[in-house]
């Protein structure tokens, strides 16, 4: 039981680095004017929401595979970038975590 | 009215081609018929890192030989001199006198700096590049001296120019236009499109796999002329053209197809035939998986039943993707293939994606078919799209369009000097004088919040927001709602002078920062000529007819040329916004106000709203009495056209705004002698640069805003006095722009 509740927090930690990381990308290669407090991970990034365009899903794309070494492009499409949390699970279904 | 004539299918006369299947029409047409493309692997530069090898690039030998026969031209240019003078030939132009021949081409972003390197990029290498420079360097080489206009909507470029042509031609301004564009491959581009996720890893397969694009070069000309002449032959005739704006995204298409479908349908109603006359679509068919499939259900919107039996392929899988060249390469492969009874294949293909036309025509070889309608579309970054309708006949002659009065419906500037400072002037009465503020010379990024609405701009460059800005205020000042009218029933026409500076510096910064590999796709999809006109589209919902008008000096007065015309042609236009922007740069607009003359540029825009028809508006508005387009230096001509025939007496005033240039200068009194002079009278000469400064685009337009302005609300006496006008009320205005590079254009405005 220990051990099972010991990787479920270490599980948790990680799902909460890849959420930090990904906040950081979308401030910094976004341009978004935003704190890091002031992003709802649930809130839609396309269409309303965040209200990004084209151009950032192909930014986000790109860095994600940068940072996390995760090609997005190649196992999501656009409808699984809907919302920050969607990205950081595709993330970590991705390193099979 | 206009002196808009009887309108006869325009003739196509004339073909030349230089491009990766062969450096003139007899091999692209070998290549057609015997399923040979020109994709290769890229051997000009290193495509190591971009994950993808293959474009249609011109063989190095005979790029080398082309490069020895037109020394001192950029290649881009020389592929257009080169299929120029093969069109030229092929048509015999030297039938008609050089000023009566016309040139409109599609261009868009050439050159980034020294394109054989990947390293730095020198801003002074580059700086501030004009694509009409090219475009009038053209025209020289084929001998045009009627008017050569450059139009740029990026991958849509040359297929937006046989709008323009086809108006041109059918109010008399020429007697043949060569429509043409170019495009080559400088390793950027290839960098942007990799950036964008949009190439594809192998030879492109249009509606198969892999997805992806390549990218390819060349250039093409079509000659037309009009069709009630005996002509030595004739390949077909222009029987429809449309286009629409996505007003959606800047780099991806609206998902539905509903613009694609807008502009085909468009241009079947031109045509005035029925999807099921059809007998052929060449579709823009990159490669990608969002332009293939949106168009294929835009193509399938506008055609009904009849799309689940028309064969519809892609041309790109045989050239690449040729950017400003697509439009004209492409409609030259569907007139040969027309001519010679089969359709083009898509090369490269094994099994259709989801969502491919029907009847993609996956062959290695075309196949036969007899049709006489075919159509031909593009789309383009920003959501510029356009659909040409070919014949082998030319149909009933076209019905000339109901004559409805056309009038200023709206106006708004943003200028150095503040918003709607045109506005002021008359307001206020302090006439063309000193305003607060503008002696900084720049906008200020508060005051375009204000008035667009905007306060987050991370998405917007400042060419973009001055366009938004001054569209906005023209559209509060018409007292409309672009919601009012859904269906699309509202254009947009840009003006513009050079590649966005702002855009183009970021653009240049991430190269030099972060390797080619690294560039940002943003700044990519901001330096296409048309970038603004997208966003602004975007930003006030307009759905309907489109061009760019990338003449630089003059470019406004163009695009209000181009959007009355649009509204002459075509009953389901209301109304056409012309909105010409500056933006050029902090060094050039240093010190440009008020009274400069020196040649430095000022940064802002102009808009216009022209509408059709009767409103409560309409009674009290200025009308469009004439309108007149002649080549550079040719400016009296323009004006008596816009006159037609009545008496220069009538005029009271002529607006202009100069560049400062005794040239230019020597044009306009030139031309002023000869309309007026002639007949023993003299008008005064309203230039509107002093005031303003000169920013190239957008000063011809607001010389139209101020004779508009003139016309409603009379001109104070302070600027009477200062301009010589004497007492009289204003009732007709003549707008008049000189340019040594592109045109001379008049619109007679009347009021009352």
């Amino acid at each position: 039981m220990d051990t099972m509740r010991t990787d479920m927090k270490e599980r948790i930690e990680r799902r909460e680095d890849v959420l930090r990381r990904l906040k950081d990308i979308f401030i910094n290669n976004l341009n978004l004017n935003l704190h890091p407090d002031e992003i709802d991970p649930d809130a839609a990034l396309f269409g309303t929401g965040l209200e990004l365009d084209s151009i950032d899903a192909v930014e986000i794309a790109i860095a994600v595979e940068a940072a996390f070494g995760v090609k997005l492009r190649s196992i999501a499409s656009k409808g699984s970038f809907r919302t920050m949390n969607t990205i950081a699970d595709l993330i970590m279904e991705a390193r099979k975590e | 009215m206009t002196n808009q004539s009887k309108s006869d299918r325009p003739a196509i006369t004339g073909m030349g081609a230089f491009c990766s299947l062969g450096g003139a029409i007899p091999e692209l047409t070998e290549a057609i018929m015997t399923g040979r493309d020109g994709i290769d692997v890229v051997r000009r530069f290193s495509t190591a890192e971009f994950g993808t090898q293959y474009a249609a690039m011109i063989p190095q030998d005979r790029r080398d030989a082309l490069m020895q026969r037109h020394s001192g031209l950029e290649p881009r240019l020389a592929m257009a001199v080169e299929s120029g003078r093969e069109a030229w030939d092929d048509a015999r132009l030297g039938r008609h006198a050089s000023h009566r021949i016309a040139l409109v081409f599609g261009i868009c972003v050439g050159k980034f700096g020294d394109g054989s390197k990947s390293g730095a990029h020198d801003a002074a290498a580059v700086r501030d590049p004009r694509l009409q420079d090219e475009v009038h360097e053209i025209a020289h080489r084929l001998s045009i001296e009627g008017p050569a206009i450059a139009v740029s909507t990026a991958c849509a470029s040359s297929a937006h120019t046989f709008g323009l042509a086809r108006d041109i031609l059918d109010h008399g301004f020429a007697d043949a236009v060569m429509v043409g564009g170019t495009g080559d491959i400088p390793i950027e581009m290839f960098a942007g499109f990799y950036a964008l996720g949009a190439m594809g890893p192998a030879p492109c397969a249009p509606y198969s796999v892999p997805p992806g694009l390549n990218l390819g070069e060349g250039a093409g000309f079509l000659v037309l002329e009009r069709g009630n002449r005996r002509l030595p032959h004739v390949y077909g005739y222009l029987i429809g053209y449309g286009s629409s704006l996505d007003a959606y995204d800047a780099t991806t298409p609206e998902p539905g197809g509903a613009g694609v479908a807008r502009a085909i349908a468009r241009a079947l109603h031109d045509a005035g035939i029925g999807g099921e006359e059809i007998g052929y679509v060449n579709s823009h068919g990159t490669g990608t998986s969002e332009n293939d499939k949106s168009e294929w259900l835009g193509i399938r919107k506008a055609l009904g039943d009849h799309a689940l039996h028309v064969p519809v392929s892609s041309s790109k899988s045989f050239i690449g993707h040729t950017g400003a060249a697509a439009g004209i390469l492409e409609a030259i492969i569907t007139l040969i293939a027309m001519g010679r009874g089969v359709v083009p294949p898509t090369l490269h293909c094994s099994r259709p994606r989801r969502l491919a036309p029907v009847d993609p025509v996956f062959s290695p070889m075309p196949r036969p078919a007899s049709y006489s309608c075919a159509v031909s579309c593009n789309s383009a970054f920003a959501g510029a799209n356009a659909a040409v309708a070919f014949g082998k006949n030319d149909h009933a002659p076209a019905s000339a369009s109901g004559g409805r009065r056309l009038y200023v419906k709206g106006a708004g500037s943003i200028t150095p000097a503040g918003p709607d400072a045109l506005m002021k002037c008359m307001e206020a009465g302090v006439g063309l004088l000193q305003l607060p503020g503008s002696g900084s010379g720049r906008i200020g990024g508060r005051i375009l919040g204000e008035i667009e609405n905007i306060s987050d701009d991370r998405t917007l460059d400042p060419i973009s927001r001055f366009s938004i800005a001054a569209s906005v205020l023209a559209l509060r000042n018409a007292g409309m709602r672009t919601d009012e009218r859904p269906g699309a029933g509202i254009g947009m026409v840009g003006g513009v002078s050079r590649v966005p500076a702002a855009s183009l510096r970021e653009f240049r910064d991430s190269i030099n920062q972060r390797g080619l590999i690294g560039l940002s796709s943003r700044a990519f999809s901001r330096i296409v000529m048309n970038a603004a006109l997208g966003a602004t589209a975007k930003h006030l919902g307009i759905h309907g007819p489109c061009s760019n008008i990338a003449a630089a000096d003059g470019a406004g007065l163009l695009a209000v040329l181009a959007a009355i015309m649009v509204l002459e042609h075509d009953e389901n236009t209301t109304d056409m916004f012309a909105v010409a922007m500056d933006e050029p740069g902090p060094e050039a607009a240093e010190g440009s106000l008020p009274s400069s003359s020196s040649g430095s540029r000022t940064e802002g825009a102009g808009c216009v709203i022209i509408g059709a028809g009767a409103d409560g508006r309409s009674g009290t508005s200025p009308h469009i009495d004439g309108i007149g387009l002649a080549g550079p230096g040719r400016a009296e001509e323009a004006m008596r056209s816009a006159l037609g025939g009545r008496d220069p007496d009538g005029i009271d005033a002529v607006f202009c705004s100069l560049d400062g240039t005794t040239a230019t200068q020597r044009l306009l009194d030139h031309a002023v002698a000869g309309v007026w002079g002639a007949a023993g009278t003299s008008v005064p000469v309203i230039d509107c640069t002093p005031a303003l400064g000169y920013a190239e685009a957008s000063s011809s337009m607001f010389a139209f805003i101020l004779g508009a302005l003139a016309l409603t609300r009379g001109l104070a006496d302070p600027v009477r006095d200062r301009f010589g006008c004497g007492t009289r009320t204003l009732s007709n205005v003549m707008i008049l722009s000189v340019s040594q590079i592109n045109a001379s254009a008049a619109v007679l405005l009347t009021i009352g």
